[in-house]
């Protein structure tokens, strides 16, 4: 090799390697910090490994339950809700044919982001006002899904589409009923995209703030992102031991979800069904 | 009032549309009983879409469909009693063989026991027995062909539907798939319509085939009858291996009967009487034809292109004008062959079809 290789190659891992720190430099941080004693926004491997931090959370049962019952409630209603009504939707989209369904497809990704966003927080807040879901998980629930189905359903139609349609007509001409065809033949075959639709749908609701913080009302109701207030001090300056032994915790659900799903399905975000489920 | 059809599966007058394509013109066919039914015609002429609305997996636009003195027009596909094996197989892919074979048993409610009890029946029957319990992806295409077919017949239905289910196939296994096929379904009993585009195929399986061009049933006859009576030149071109061969020329009215004149050639037909000069389709069979060395020879005068040995056979192209024509001689020695050669038929193994393509002169 010769002087200019080896020039460009040390370049090359410098390049590499700062491009690397700057974005492992948070998740470091998120394994470091929960263990000392006196967490700053630095990186430091602290000197004493503690567990102190997490004790103090735990006694905070005003947290633990947000994170280990409402955050858990509300992201899996609505991983529920999303899988359920996506895959039904992108079925009947894909088989039926309507016309103008592809600009519907469209549309609906394309206003997805209205029922979520700032500006319907007003219409929003009525209507689960006068429709008595105020401070209730299902309110929160419900806009979720409203505003993660058009998505849904657009992730989920690529996984129908990519389904080849005999399958389903042979199961028709064996003489099965339509919703046997559904159950016994489409659903298994699309399980992984449901997976896909699932997991995504989970990560988007455990991590949403402004929806539970508009719905809901009582302490004992808020789910995680919410309740991670609770870890400033009364001047607002927020407790960075607690604030980080609190996320590494919030955390950990969606990374054991998306490891589980991986290891079983394997992501696949496009098409590329066709070895079926196992 | 409709009358209801003495033939076990009917199609009257059947249309499909799709938006400005008719896929499917205005097809009847009558089949009877127990017969093997093939549906030949090439790319695209509408063979799958008359299947699918045997099916039931389209609507007619226009027409109805009896299967055993029944109408079913407007019944849907898991009411119709039906089997089809499909170009793929369709076998899905998240169930096992057992679970795939014993699907329409399942879907029809048959308990637990006598499903396993007709599945290993019939797997014993196909040989695929001992490969019950793996996936479609973990066998091979012959077996998933069978497989697919174990499920077809499993229930029992009235009536067989396959779509070119050989074509996934190599040569030598089609070759297998066809005879196993032909001789399950004379076993069997069951009214099988299969669709190809292969003529081979059609010929060597099938009691009756109907030729489909551009959407319309063309012909119906037994393989003999299609082989020997062509009603057009389209079926004429389509059936035999090689097809027949067809040569363009002009026919005029001659004292007692009629000419043919080709390229460098005249042929006197006694029976066939013209009105006029007009365009006309000169026919005959690779396999009828001789070669003829000596150029004062009469005949059709061609050039040689290529001769190739078959075994048992040589096939020899050769060019009249510029139409390619082939000459099957049953001959295992390679013939010494001049440049310039000419072709011989005896004139009543000729076929002659008008300017439109209408059979009017076939063998006697
Ligand atoms: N769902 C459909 N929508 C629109 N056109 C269609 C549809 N299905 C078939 N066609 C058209 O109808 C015609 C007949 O198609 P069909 O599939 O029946 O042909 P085929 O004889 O089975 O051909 P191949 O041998 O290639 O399978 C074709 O021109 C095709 O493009
Ligand atoms: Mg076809």
């Amino acid at each position: 090799m010769d002087v200019k290789a080896i020039f460009y190659k040390i370049i090359f891992v410098i390049f590499v390697v700062l491009i690397t720190s700057f974005f492992l430099l948070p998740i470091l941080w998120l394994v470091a910090a929960p263990f000392s004693a006196q967490a700053t926004l630095r990186v430091t491997i602290p000197s004493v490994v503690t567990v102190k931090n997490f004790c103090a959370i735990f006694r905070n049962t005003f947290a633990v339950r947000a994170l280990f019952l409402n955050s858990i409630l509300i992201a899996g209603g609505t991983m529920f809700g999303v899988t359920l009504f996506a895959t039904l939707a992108a079925y009947a989209i894909s088989r039926l044919n309507i016309r103008g369904r592809d600009i519907f497809a469209y549309l609906l990704v394309l206003f997805s982001s209205v029922v979520t966003g700032t500006a319907a927080m007003v219409p929003v807040f009525l209507l689960l006002y006068y429709l008595k879901l105020i401070d209730s998980y299902l309110g929160v629930i419900f806009v979720l899904i409203g505003g993660l189905l058009p998505t849904g359903i657009f992730l989920m139609r690529d996984f129908v589409e990519s389904l080849p349609k005999s399958y389903e007509e042979s199961a028709l001409v064996s003489g099965a009923h339509p919703w046997q065809v559904f159950r016994d033949v489409a659903i298994p075959i699309l399980r992984p995209g449901m997976m896909v639709l699932a997991v995504w749908a989970f990560v988007q609701a455990w991590g949403d703030f402004l929806i539970p913080l508009i719905v809901i009302r009582s302490p004992s109701k808020m789910p995680a992102p919410v309740a991670i207030y609770s870890f400033y001090t009364e001047g607002g300056t927020p407790v960075l031991t607690l604030i980080s032994a609190y996320s590494l915790l919030y955390a950990i659900p969606v990374v054991i979800l998306y490891l589980l799903v991986n290891w079983r399905y394997g992501f696949r975000f496009f098409g590329g069904i066709k070895g079926g489920g196992k | 009032m409709t009358i209801v059809p003495q033939s076990f599966l009917s199609l009257q007058d059947l249309t499909k549309a799709f938006g400005k394509v008719i896929a499917v013109d205005k097809v009847s066919l009558h089949i009877e009983k127990g017969k093997f039914f093939a549906l030949l015609g090439p790319s695209g002429c509408g063979k799958t879409t008359t299947l699918r609305l045997v099916a039931g997996l389209e609507k007619p636009s226009s027409g109805r469909i009896f299967i055993d003195g029944r109408d079913v027009t407007a019944l849907p596909p898991q009411k119709r009693d039906v089997a089809m094996v499909f170009q793929d197989y369709a076998l899905y892919p998240h169930m096992t063989l057992r679970q795939n074979i014993g699907y329409p048993l399942k879907v029809r409610g048959f308990p637990k026991k006598s499903i396993a009890t007709r599945v290993e029946e019939v797997a014993e029957h196909l040989m695929i027995a001992d490969i019950l319990d793996r996936l479609p992806s973990q066998v091979s295409g012959g077996q998933q062909q069978r497989a697919a077919v174990a499920r077809a017949i499993v229930h029992a239905p009235k009536i067989f539907l396959f779509d070119e289910p050989l074509s996934n196939l190599d040569a030598k296994l089609r070759l297998e798939a066809r005879a196993f096929l032909k001789h399950l379904q004379k076993e069997l009993g069951i009214t099988t319509v299969y669709v190809t585009h292969d003529q081979a195929e059609a010929m060597a399986m099938a009691d009756e085939i109907g030729v489909m061009f551009a959407g319309r049933v063309v012909q119906v006859g037994s393989p003999l009858e299609l082989y020997r009576y062509p009603k057009n030149r389209d079926v004429a071109a389509f059936i035999g291996n090689p097809p027949m061969n067809i040569l363009p020329g002009r026919l005029e009215p001659k004292a007692g009967g009629s000419q043919f004149s080709g390229e460098g050639y005249t042929l006197f037909f006694e029976s066939i009487h013209v009105l006029e000069d007009t365009r006309a389709y000169l026919g005959f069979r690779p396999e009828q034809a001789q070669l003829m060395c000596d150029l004062k020879d009469s005949g059709i005068p061609a050039q040689l292109y290529a001769v190739q040995p078959l075994g048992s056979e040589v096939l020899i192209t050769l060019l009249v004008g510029t139409e390619t024509v082939y000459v099957k001689l049953y001959s295992e020695s390679l013939p010494a062959l001049p440049d310039l050669v000419r072709v011989k038929v005896d004139p009543s193994r000729l076929y002659l079809f008008d300017s439109t393509g209408a059979c009017i002169k076939v063998p006697k």
